[in-house]
């Protein structure tokens, strides 16, 4: 099925369109879009460490038999390690939801409402992930090495589920022309998984969230050097370049194809702003692979931390063009900049309060971080759940 | 209307929100009510020495944070979040972009919580005790500033205090700070420690082996609740400062509102009582089944308080500005005045005239656009139940005066057509009914 045929023309779709929120936006629109942008790199990045992780995960679970193994030191720390990622992707998406709503708000809520038996459904099934990697981590004693896989297999396919809801549902976000279709059939996600675009897309989310895996493998292998110099952890950072290495490539040939199956119009009508996002992302996606292929090659620590920067460059890249590429597809149905269109009306009591907390709280934060990296080791395992 | 209609067979959107909310505001409140305990606690538990409070705050800091308040309670309030953008996008909407600071501020503590809280657990024995405090007292403080913005939202929504109707120019806090944010804050705070002095005992009753260890637990724990003793100041308090209607509801106009609030009002002296007996006069006998006991009519009382303060906003969601049914209070107000058409207001309804020939159609169009918010055709608060025995202008009578009649009703917007319209198609679904029995 091609999506096209169901197009309806612009003075349909727009007269469709919910009107944006009558009481406007207590701010610039430039400032709340900023802070999206920085939000959902956050918020992606964390959702790739999970993601990623879980994978890492999976494949500890299958090759970790050996006790001197690499991949059996893995296995029992990933459990802990998904599940704070896992808990951070949730908190750190909260914020860039919210300032989504500030300036898409009503088609945002339309488009939810067209999907809602299958939107509804995501935070559900993100319940699954949260028990079976408790389950790996406190019931290891009772499970044996293939249900303790199993169980992150379907963790992973729960995370793909919940990322296939919200590639579709900023899909159709998109696409207002295709709206009234969507509410007389009410098959919105049969839809828009039919549009050939959708399945790069969807792999792309996937492949480039693997990547996320790796640095995290790296991470870990960088931290324990750093705090027990223990130069063992070396073969975790190359491991984790390798996983960069691979994930990163396949990531280039979906984004590739992700970029063939747009519109032409749609490509011919990229601002600056799209432009420099595009360009920041395809080139620390390249520095990535060359760093991660470097520190594999010549093993050397500090590599870790440049591939890490170059990716979450390249997140912000991505996020930067995902950002302009909306605002292209949505030209003809809504300019949010235009404050004719949506009204701004500062309420600088509130924005500076704001601001006040949130560089407060960066604060706070640093003093966590600096205890947590200082925690004294664990002398003794203990299971959370038994009794003392 | 703005937006399209999730209707869902036999179901109201409220129920869709409130199977959500039950869950959630327990487990919040935990979450908060426990970071205070922490502070309390681990305070205590250092200076004396007390081992048995220790081994207590260790484990629920593991089975309440990480187990409970950032899964289910984290999960909990995106499901509220996504259910009310999908029942009520209109105040959803309105809710977010009057608040956007205020939200992005709550966000700000809640990753502060988090953190705080898996940073509180894993660095148990693992660092000083002053910095173990200080971890607790970051998760405690940010938890309960959470809920200090929270409230000035939620409480706007029945009250709206000084806000002028619009955005900008400080309407933030004339909004914020309406006549119920103390006295609901203050609430809350308590019903939060309750929580927590029973989530604690029942925790130390499930992993603490030393019978003389949980009950000493159990009955510092019990201290928790002392403060719902002034519940009853505070909610008088709510009670003076709510609007006349929402005083009327719960006095006796709306039959179910007093049930709710009687029963709620009940359960919230038996608790107390219970609670004392159990864990502060016998705690060595209090068993795990009538702690859970404890908190099952905990979560009563609560579940009773929270149906009384939805159900006394109607018929509004937002305070004098926008109905259950998700229509401005202005336009509505204009719309009636000058005859106007709701199908043409709405834009996603599949006929925006009525005719002769699309008369139930249009009927049905109108009820999903007006009423449906509250009402199931057949089901929940279903319409085909209601109206049983009635005829069409019966139905025109009560729907032309819909607010004068029942005053938790908003008022009917729409042309004589229209108003025709819905009355024939909701005695249409009984017809065939009456017409199988013939």
């Amino acid at each position: 099925m091609n999506i096209g045929y169901f197009w309806t023309d612009i003075a349909t779709t727009v007269a469709q369109i919910p009107n944006a929120d009558r009481f406007g936006v207590p701010g610039n629109v430039n400032l709340i879009n900023f802070l999206f942008v920085l939000t959902f790199g956050l918020h992606f990045i964390f959702m790739n460490l999970t993601v990623g992780g879980v994978f890492v995960n999976v494949l500890s679970h299958i090759m970790g038999k050996d006790e001197n193994n690499m991949f059996f030191k893995l296995k029992q720390i990933m459990p802990t390690i998904n599940g704070v990622t896992l808990s951070f992707t949730i908190t750190f998406g909260i914020a860039p939801l919210l300032f989504i709503q500030v300036i898409y708000g009503h088609l945002f809520y339309t488009v939810t409402i067209l999907m809602a038996y299958i939107y509804v459904t995501f935070f559900i099934v993100l319940l699954i992930p949260y028990i079976f990697l408790y389950s790996q981590k406190l019931l290891k004693k009772h499970f044996g090495s293939n249900v303790l896989t199993i169980f992150g297999i379907i963790t992973l396919i729960a995370l793909f589920f919940v990322m296939l809801i919200f590639v579709a549902v900023s899909m159709a976000m998109l696409h207002p022309e295709q709206w009234m279709f969507m509410h007389e059939e009410m098959k919105g996600i049969a839809f828009i998984v039919s549009d050939k675009s959708f399945i790069h897309r969807y792999h792309y989310m996937i492949f480039s969230s693997i990547i996320g895996g790796g640095i995290m493998v790296m991470l870990i292998g960088w931290f324990k050097n750093f705090k027990d110099n223990d130069e063992n952890y070396l073969k975790f950072q190359t491991f984790g370049g390798k996983v960069v290495v691979i994930f990163s490539v396949i990531q280039v040939i979906f984004g590739y194809l992700t970029y063939k199956s747009l519109d032409i119009l749609i490509k011919s009508d990229f601002n600056l702003y799209t432009k420099v996002g595009g360009y920041v992302f395809m080139v620390s996606v390249l520095l990535t692979i060359v760093s991660a292929v470097l520190l594999i090659i010549f093993k050397k620590k500090i590599l870790t931390i440049t591939t890490t920067l170059l990716y979450i460059l390249s997140i912000y890249g991505f996020a930067v063009f995902r950002d302009g590429l909306r605002h292209t597809y949505l030209r003809p149905y809504f300019k949010p900049f235009n404050k004719d269109v949506l009204t701004q009306s500062p309420d600088y009591g509130s924005m500076i309060f704001f601001f006040i907390v949130f560089i407060a709280g960066l604060f706070v934060i640093g003093y966590m971080i600096k205890i947590a990296m200082t925690l004294k080791p664990i002398e003794k395992e203990e299971n959370p759940l038994e009794r003392v | 209307m703005n937006y399209p209609i999730w209707d869902i067979p036999g179901i109201v959107g409220g129920i869709i929100i409130g199977m959500n909310a039950i869950l959630h505001v327990f487990v919040s409140h935990m979450a908060v009510g426990l970071g205070l305990f922490i502070i309390f606690a681990e305070y205590k538990a250092r200076k004396e020495n007390n081992t048995a409070i220790l081994k207590a705050l260790k484990k629920t800091s593991f089975t309440g944070f990480l187990l409970f308040s950032f899964t289910i309670g984290a999960l909990g309030g995106v499901g509220i979040w996504t259910t009310i953008g999908l029942v009520s996008p209109e105040a959803t909407s309105m809710l977010i972009h009057n608040y956007v600071w205020g939200w992005a501020v709550e966000w700000v503590f809640f990753i502060l919580e988090v953190f705080a809280g898996y940073l509180y657990f894993y660095s148990w024995d693992r660092v000083d005790d002053k910095t173990h405090r200080r971890i607790g007292f970051i998760y405690g403080a940010s938890a309960w500033l959470s809920m200090v913005i929270i409230n000035g939202i939620l409480t706007f929504m029945l009250t709206r205090g000084g806000w002028e109707g619009n955005i900008g120019s400080n309407n933030f806090w004339l909004g914020f700070f309406n006549q119920t944010y103390w006295p609901s804050l203050l609430m809350r705070t308590i019903a939060a420690l309750a929580i927590a002095a029973i989530v604690v005992s029942i925790l130390s009753h499930i992993y603490l082996k030393d019978e003389e260890e949980r009950a000493s637990v159990i009955k510092y724990s019990g201290k928790f609740f002392y403060p719902m003793i002034l519940m009853p100041v505070f909610f008088g308090w709510w009670f003076m400062v709510i609007p006349q209607r929402s005083r009327d509801y719960i006095i006796g106009v709306s039959p179910l509102m007093n049930l709710f609030f009687l029963v709620s009002i009940g359960l919230s002296i038996v608790v107390v009582f219970f609670a004392y007996i159990a864990m502060i006069r016998k705690p060595k006998e209090a068993t795990l089944s009538s702690l859970i006991v404890i908190a099952l009519i905990t979560l009563g009382t609560i579940l009773g308080a929270e149906f009384v303060r939805e159900g006394v906003r109607k018929p509004f969601t937002i305070d004098e500005t926008l109905y259950a049914n998700q229509i401005y209070v202005k336009d509505a107000v204009n719309m009636r005045q000058k005859k106007e058409s709701i199908l043409l207001y709405s834009k996603w309804a599949l006929t925006p005239y009525v005719t002769p020939e699309n008369k139930l159609i249009a009927g049905h169009e109108i009820f999903k656009v007006e009423c449906r918010m509250c009402h199931a055709v057949d089901g929940m608060n279903g319409i085909k139940g209601i109206t049983k025995g009635w005829k069409v202008e019966h139905a025109e009578y009560v729907i032309e005066n819909l607010n004068i009649i029942k005053e938790f009703m908003p008022v009917f917007v729409g042309t004589a057509e229209e108003k025709n319209a819905l009355a024939e198609w909701i005695i249409s679904l009984n017809k065939k009914d009456e017409k199988g029995g013939k």
